[in-house]
Formats: C-alpha cells, sequence, structure tokens
C-alpha cells in the first residue's frame, strides 16, 4: 500500500508517501518543506539577536525612553510653534472680567464643567471629593486670576487636575465665567466651607 | 508490539457482534467518553456564547447590567471560562479521547479515570459558574477561580495525564502520529502552566494571595495567560486538526517533514512570548523585547501548521462544496493563519502602543476563539456526529446553514471589533496643532465606538444562532441514533 516509488493517491502528482507511516489510515507525504517558509522563519530568527543587541546594547533601535524623549520633543516644538503663531495676551483679571456674565461664554462654562469638573465638584458645584465651588470661602485665592491659575496648574497634592494642556485660554476662562455665574446658588448638599473667606470681586 | 491485522469500518453493523479469529483479540474503542464531552462541548459552548452576548450587550446598553451578579464585571470572567475550558476544553478531550485510542490501537488505559476526568471536569465548570458571578475571583485573566477550584483543576488535569500516558505505554502502535505529540506538548505544559500561576496563599476558604508580588506577579500571569492561548487553544487544536483533516479529507498529510519542525519550534517558542502582553507596563523593556522577539519567530512555526492543513487539501478541494467538514477546517485554519499572523504584529512595541487597551485586542482574540477553536470544534462534531451514533446527520442543509451563518457572524463581529479598535487608539493619541489632546475627555473616545459596539452584538447574536443550529442537529442526529450505539473496535494479534 505505501510506495516510496508510486502514488496511489494522485498518480499525476509527484509526492512520494512514507512508507511505513499509516496511523488509523492516515497516510503522511514526505514532501520538503516550502522554501518560503523556511526562509521567512530564519530570517525572523537571524532578526531577533539584531533587535535585542540593537534596542539594549548598541541604541541603534529606539528603546521606550528614546521613543518618549524624541515624542515629547516633537510635542513641545509644536506646543512652541502654536504659541508662537498664536501669541496670548496676558490672561489679567480684566481680560477675565470680560467674560463674567456673558450668557454664551456661561453656557460653554457649562458644559466644561460638566464634563471634566462635575465628577470631584458635583454637578451643581456643591462640592464632592473637590470644594464647594458656590461659597465665598477659596482655598486657593477668589480672584479671577487665582481661579484661572489653579484650573490651568492644578494642586497636584491634592488631586486637582492641571488643565492647562487640554483646556484652551479661552475654555478656561469660560469655565472661570461659569464658576462665577453659580456664586451664592446654595446648591442641596453643599459641602462644608474650606479655605478663606473671600468678599465678592474682591 | 503487535501489528493489527484487521481494521473494521467504524460503522460497521456487525462492530457489536463480531468474535476474534485464532490468535487474535478484539479492542474495543470507550466512544461513550467521547460522546459525554461532544455532547457537554455542545450545552457549555451555547452557554458562554450566550454570556457572552449578554455582555457584548451591556457594553453599549448599560441597563442590561442586571444586578450586582449578572453585570459585566462579574459575567465577562464566566464568558472566558465558558468557552475557553468548558466548550474549547471538552473539545479536545473529546478529540483526544477519539483519536489517541484509535492512534494507539488500545482502549483507553482505565474507563474509572476517564469518566473521573469528564464528571471532574463538568463539576469544575459548574463551580466556576456559580463562584464567578458571587464575586469570588483572583483578578487574574483566565485564571480568575480561587484556590479550592485551582486544586481540583490540578488533581483531574493529573488524573487526565496519567490515563493518558499509560494508554501510550499499552499502546500497539509503535510509531506515534503527530497528533499525539501535540496532545503531550498539551498536557504536559497546561499542568505546569496551571500550578506555577496558581501558587497562592488561602486567607479564607474563597480568598487567597499569590506568592508573587506586584510586577513579577504580572509576569507570572501573562506568562501563564499567553501559553493557555498556546497550550489550551492552539495545540491541542493542531493535534485534532493532524487527525481530523486528513480523515474527512482522506488525504494524506502534506508534510512529515514541516510537521516535525513546526511542532518543536512552536512547543520551544511559545513559551517565551508572554510578556508581550505588558508593553508600555511596568514591566522592565528587555523582558517585552524578549516576548515581542519570540513572537515574531513564532510566527512561520504557526503557519506552519495552517500550510500543512490547507496543504493537505490540495486534490481534494473538489470535496469542499459538499463537505460541510471540510468547509468549517477551511476557515478555521485560514483564521488559524490570520490570527498567528496578527498576533506578532500586535507584539511589535509601535503596534501595541496604539492597539494596547482598545478592543483590537478583543477582536484578536475572538478571530482567534470564533474562527480557529469554534471552526475546528464544529468541523470535528459534524464529523463525529454520525460516527459515534452509527446513524446519518439529521441535517446537512442545517449544517451548512450553521457554516454561512457563523462565518458572517463571525466575520461582522471582528470586523466591528478592528474598527473601534484602531478608531479609539488613534483618538487617545489625536493632538491639535495646538499640542492638546483633540479627545482628552476619555468618555468621548467610547461614545464613539458604541455604534461599532452594536455591529459586535449583531455578528456573536448571529455566531450563536449557528451554535444552536449545532445544538438542534446534534439533539435531532442522536434520537434517530440506535438505543445503544455501537462502539468502534479493532481485531489485533495476540
Amino acid at each position: 500500500m505505501q510506495n516510496q516509488d508510486s502514488n496511489p493517491i494522485d498518480p499525476t502528482s509527484e509526492d512520494l508517501l512514507l512508507s511505513n507511516h499509516n496511523y488509523d489510515g492516515i497516510e503522511e507525504f514526505d514532501n520538503p518543506m516550502p522554501g518560503w517558509w523556511v526562509w521567512v522563519f530564519v530570517a525572523c530568527i537571524v532578526w531577533a539577536p539584531i533587535y535585542v543587541i540593537g534596542v539594549h546594547q548598541m541604541g541603534f533601535i529606539n528603546s521606550y525612553e528614546d521613543d518618549l524623549a524624541n515624542d515629547q520633543m516633537e510635542l513641545a516644538e509644536l506646543r512652541t510653534a502654536y504659541e508662537t503663531a498664536n501669541p496670548v495676551a496676558e490672561v489679567t483679571s480684566e481680560a477675565i472680567a470680560a467674560y463674567i456674565g456673558v450668557a454664551e461664554h456661561i453656557e460653554a462654562g457649562a458644559a466644561i464643567f460638566t464634563t471634566n469638573c462635575a465628577m470631584c465638584h458635583g454637578a451643581l458645584a456643591e462640592g464632592l471629593i473637590g470644594p464647594n465651588l458656590t461659597d465665598d470661602y477659596w482655598i486657593h485665592g477668589g480672584t479671577h486670576q487665582d481661579l484661572f491659575h489653579v484650573i490651568t496648574e492644578g494642586v497636584l497634592e491634592k488631586g486637582m487636575t492641571p488643565w492647562g494642556a487640554v483646556l484652551s485660554v479661552e475654555q478656561r476662562m469660560q469655565l472661570v465665567s461659569f464658576i462665577r455665574s453659580i456664586h451664592g446658588s446654595n446648591p442641596p448638599g453643599a459641602k462644608p466651607a474650606q479655605g478663606e473667606l473671600v468678599t465678592p470681586n474682591g | 508490539m503487535e501489528k493489527s491485522t484487521i481494521s473494521t469500518g467504524e460503522n460497521s453493523s456487525d462492530a457489536g457482534t463480531m468474535t476474534a479469529p485464532m490468535g487474535h483479540q478484539i479492542v474495543r474503542y470507550d466512544d461513550q467518553v467521547v460522546r459525554y464531552f461532544i455532547i457537554a462541548t455542545a450545552i457549555w459552548g451555547f452557554v458562554g456564547m450566550l454570556v457572552g452576548a449578554l455582555i457584548a450587550l451591556q457594553l453599549p446598553f448599560w441597563q442590561a447590567n442586571l444586578g450586582q451578579y449578572l453585570s459585566f464585571g462579574r459575567l465577562r470572567p464566566l464568558h472566558t471560562n465558558a468557552v475557553i475550558f468548558a466548550f474549547a476544553g471538552n473539545a479536545i478531550f473529546g478529540a483526544i479521547y477519539y483519536s489517541t485510542q484509535r492512534l494507539t490501537k488500545t482502549r483507553m488505559f482505565s474507563d474509572v479515570m476517564s469518566r473521573i476526568h469528564f464528571w471532574g471536569w463538568q463539576f469544575i465548570i459548574v463551580s466556576a459558574a456559580i463562584t464567578l458571578p458571587l464575586g469570588f475571583t483572583t483578578g487574574k485573566e483566565y485564571a480568575e477561580l480561587e484556590w479550592p477550584v485551582d486544586i481540583l483543576i490540578a488533581i483531574i488535569w493529573v488524573i487526565f495525564a496519567v490515563n493518558f500516558f499509560l494508554t501510550l505505554k499499552i499502546r500497539r502502535e509503535k510509531h506515534m502520529y503527530v497528533a499525539l505529540w501535540f496532545y503531550i506538548a498539551t498536557i504536559v505544559t497546561v499542568a505546569v502552566l496551571h500550578i506555577g500561576n496558581s501558587l497562592a496563599i488561602p486567607v479564607g476558604l474563597f480568598k487567597s494571595y499569590p506568592i508573587f508580588a506586584g510586577v513579577q506577579d504580572a509576569f507570572v500571569q501573562w506568562w501563564y495567560g499567553h501559553n493557555a492561548v498556546a497550550f489550551f487553544l492552539t495545540t491541542p487544536f493542531l493535534g485534532l486538526m493532524y487527525y481530523f483533516l486528513p480523515k474527512a479529507a482522506e488525504r494524506p498529510v502534506f508534510s512529515y517533514r514541516l510537521s516535525i519542525v513546526h511542532f518543536w519550534s512552536i512547543v520551544f517558542l511559545y513559551i517565551w512570548a508572554g510578556p508581550h502582553h505588558l508593553a508600555y507596563t511596568a514591566v522592565p523593556e528587555w523582558a517585552v523585547t524578549l516576548g515581542m522577539v519570540f513572537s515574531i519567530m513564532l510566527w512561520m512555526p504557526s503557519w506552519g501548521g495552517m500550510i500543512n492543513g490547507l496543504f493537505t487539501l490540495r486534490g481534494a478541494w473538489h470535496k469542499l462544496r459538499d463537505s460541510v467538514v471540510l468547509k468549517m477546517y477551511v476557515i478555521g485554519i485560514t483564521f488559524y493563519g490570520m490570527s498567528t499572523f496578527e498576533g506578532p504584529l500586535l507584539s511589535v512595541k509601535t503596534v501595541n502602543a496604539l492597539s494596547h487597551y482598545t478592543d483590537w485586542t478583543v477582536g484578536h482574540a475572538h478571530a482567534g476563539a470564533l474562527g480557529w477553536n469554534g471552526f475546528m470544534t464544529f468541523g470535528m462534531i459534524y464529523w463525529l456526529l454520525p460516527r459515534l451514533w452509527n446513524t446519518k446527520l439529521w441535517s446537512p442543509r442545517l449544517a451548512n446553514t450553521h457554516f454561512w451563518v457563523g462565518t458572517i457572524g463571525m466575520l461582522l463581529y471582528v470586523m466591528a471589533l478592528y474598527s473601534a479598535g484602531v478608531t479609539q487608539g488613534l483618538m487617545w493619541r489625536a493632538f491639535d496643532d495646538a499640542g492638546r489632546l483633540v479627545y482628552p475627555d476619555f468618555m468621548e473616545t467610547v461614545i464613539q465606538i458604541i455604534p461599532m459596539y452594536w455591529v459586535r452584538l449583531v455578528g456573536g447574536l448571529l455566531y450563536l444562532t449557528g451554535m444552536g443550529m449545532l445544538g438542534v442537529n446534534m439533539i435531532m442526529t442522536i434520537r434517530r441514533a440506535p438505543e445503544k450505539p455501537t462502539d468502534a473496535a479493532i481485531t489485533v494479534a495476540l
């Protein structure tokens, strides 16, 4: 039944059956491995040590640190270029004051607040993890500029996120505008006062 | 080792009553345990995929989280455990018990051990189905079960191993066919992986802490996790393929040499690749590099299995028209090739930087699970049903419909998640011209992919429907079977 010299399965095929290979009726051909398969396999094996040495010994392939440094540099360049092209006027309390009480900005600020701030300060800014933003007490100063500064830089030791890299200057000013608009709203479940008493518009 | 002289046809009606000629004996295979495993495969497959469909619904429609016990976090590990260890597990046990006896020309060493294995494994599955929704979990992916169940798994697995190796010891066929090598690799390695990764100190009946801490624990976990894919979902299914594909195609295996080389290269290379699951984490970069290069080297060894599978069909492609079994194998093997190309690709650090933590990973896993494991199992079951129950398949047309519904469902599923994964990955890294994140709010990137989640649900439901069709076909076939189906037997020289 098995014969190295003939092929009972398909007489036109050049495949040779292995003699003595019959397992529950399953036979096996003595075909070579496909050449492309062997060579791609060999290429992968040759490439492996080159890659390892390239990353970890000789440095001609980027490591995590290299990639991170490159990307950060690229990002810094992008930001510098943008700031050069779009110079931002100094954010003074007067500049922010122009946003206060303007319905369009309050509305935009409210949307930003719901998305980014409500999870810590409460949906009505009544205070949750973060302080109540509707009362007269402020931990890091109560001027427009103080608020803008805290939003921009955050307060890392207290868990306040710095939003400067995420929200634009205008968005941050709109946020201040929104916070001013809810002053004295006395929402239910308000968190007890924290920080210093600041007289309105101080 | 004697040589068998007569092989009866698997279905010959006289198999039950045949008498051995002088100097010969009749060896009857234990096909009953195979029937058990095949039925369990279908039942758990349907249950596991049903839970999968529910959690697929919970992602775009949170109201489908029905209380804490049926919430996504509790059901997700139940789904993965059910489809891997219950569906695929019972399928490979059925395949191993069926083919090992025939390849060694002997009955299993111990019927008692075979039955302890079967019932013990079902008990483990039921334990998982109870403890996971109750919230007992180690939190280690694909190894969530707590220590009492882990110990039971180890005991049952060792009983299975002893039974298997003693069967090899008393075999009547001198050479061990390639399928058996893959089974050996499976049984030995899964034992090592399971025990190694489950080493833990119990602090209560349902609570334990791993003996490894922090990043080392993560490292061991993904050594296990990756090789669960390798030695539970790949090697046993390759063994299954090497037996059932040439049987169904009635063609010799394409290349014996290729089978040797790809077997040894797979089992050697796979075990190192685990750290690629931990790219860009606290695991040192050298370890991730190691995982990555071994993953790339693994590409061709994996494809060796695909080549040997597809090339075995040379000269038999015309048979695909009438054989739903072969059609399912072609889809299964093709998706094996696709996901074993995708795996190395995803292990490349720069690709991983985009894909990690996105649904691309989930899509990749399901290309392998639905495409490879699912279709290889379905093909095997449709081939086995008439042979195990001595009757014809109830409806070849329904099987054919299962093939198409399953294929379309799987394609919808994986395409939806590829597109969801790439979309979300690109959104996470998008910067505007001011150098600020374009989508700083994570929720935006979730809302964006919800339509893809719906498509995935539709795909999953189609695949589940196919599984239901298999169940119906199986029930109707078994109902037509003789009261006591005959186990196959061979006559061997004394």
